[in-house]
């Protein structure tokens, strides 16, 4: 349960985090981040059988 | 990102996969109907590490003659439904106040899905949209307030809860203002 709560905190702390740097980065900057987890994910799917 | 008054926000961000998927889709949509897009794809627009398989909007209830209008138009421009086989099935989903999903031909993920207005709160969410201003085009997102407690207090599962926290401390909205969403949500029957 420890374990549980701790993971929750660090995934909150991480979208803390992440909001900051959106705020201090240009929308190209990030953007450019995000894409790469977005467009690997849907990339992917289509090369599936 | 720059807030340019109450309903407009410009977004210089670089578009990826999914965003051309929406915006081929909406390029369709708008000539037939108004939309407004809800729930995590706002959150992903708007910077959320996480992906989605979906996309979710509603749109103005319409006729059967402006709905075989707009389906006519998706199927020539390389969509199709994934959850009907017909044109009838379709509409009676969404008549039954049910979602109907749309996605390009050779790939069902991601998809659209789709829903008819259908009470105050919705009309409410269609009406007071944000129009999102991009380099490839516009797209009409719902009160940001309204996604956030929706997503706190109805939604509720940790990938909802996450989205609430981004948005929330993205666009620095008090507590307060998403307490007063949460008692609209309530009047309107969501809880």
């Amino acid at each position: 349960m420890a374990g549980h709560k701790a993971r929750i905190l660090d995934r909150e702390d991480f979208i803390d985090y992440w909001v900051e740097y959106i705020q201090t980065h240009t929308d190209k900057e990030w953007s450019r981040q995000q894409n790469v987890l977005i467009n690997s994910a849907l990339r992917a799917i289509k090369k599936l059988p | 990102m720059e807030i340019i008054d109450e309903k407009t926000i410009k977004l210089e961000r670089e578009l990826n996969d999914l965003d051309a998927f929406v915006l081929d889709f909406i390029k369709v949509l708008q000539k037939h109907t108004r939309y407004v897009l809800i729930s995590g794809y706002v959150a992903l627009l708007f910077g959320r590490t996480r992906n989605t398989e979906d996309v979710d909007l509603f749109i103005e209830k319409l006729s059967r003659d402006k709905f075989s209008s707009l389906y006519r138009d998706l199927k020539e421009t390389g969509f199709y439904a994934l959850n009907a086989e017909s044109e009838e099935e379709l509409f009676s989903l969404l008549e039954d106040k049910l979602s109907v999903r749309f996605a390009r031909i050779d790939a069902p993920v991601p998809n659209m899905e789709i829903k008819f207005v259908k009470d105050i709160l919705d009309q409410f969410t269609l009406h007071e949209r944000i129009k999102v201003i991009t380099a490839q085009g516009e797209l009409y997102i719902g009160d940001m307030g309204l996604q956030i407690a929706y997503k706190r207090f109805i939604l509720k599962s940790p990938k909802d809860l996450e989205d609430a926290r981004h948005l929330q401390k993205l666009f620095s909205l008090s507590e307060e203002k998403i307490d007063k969403y949460q008692r609209i949500l309530k009047e309107h029957g969501r809880s």
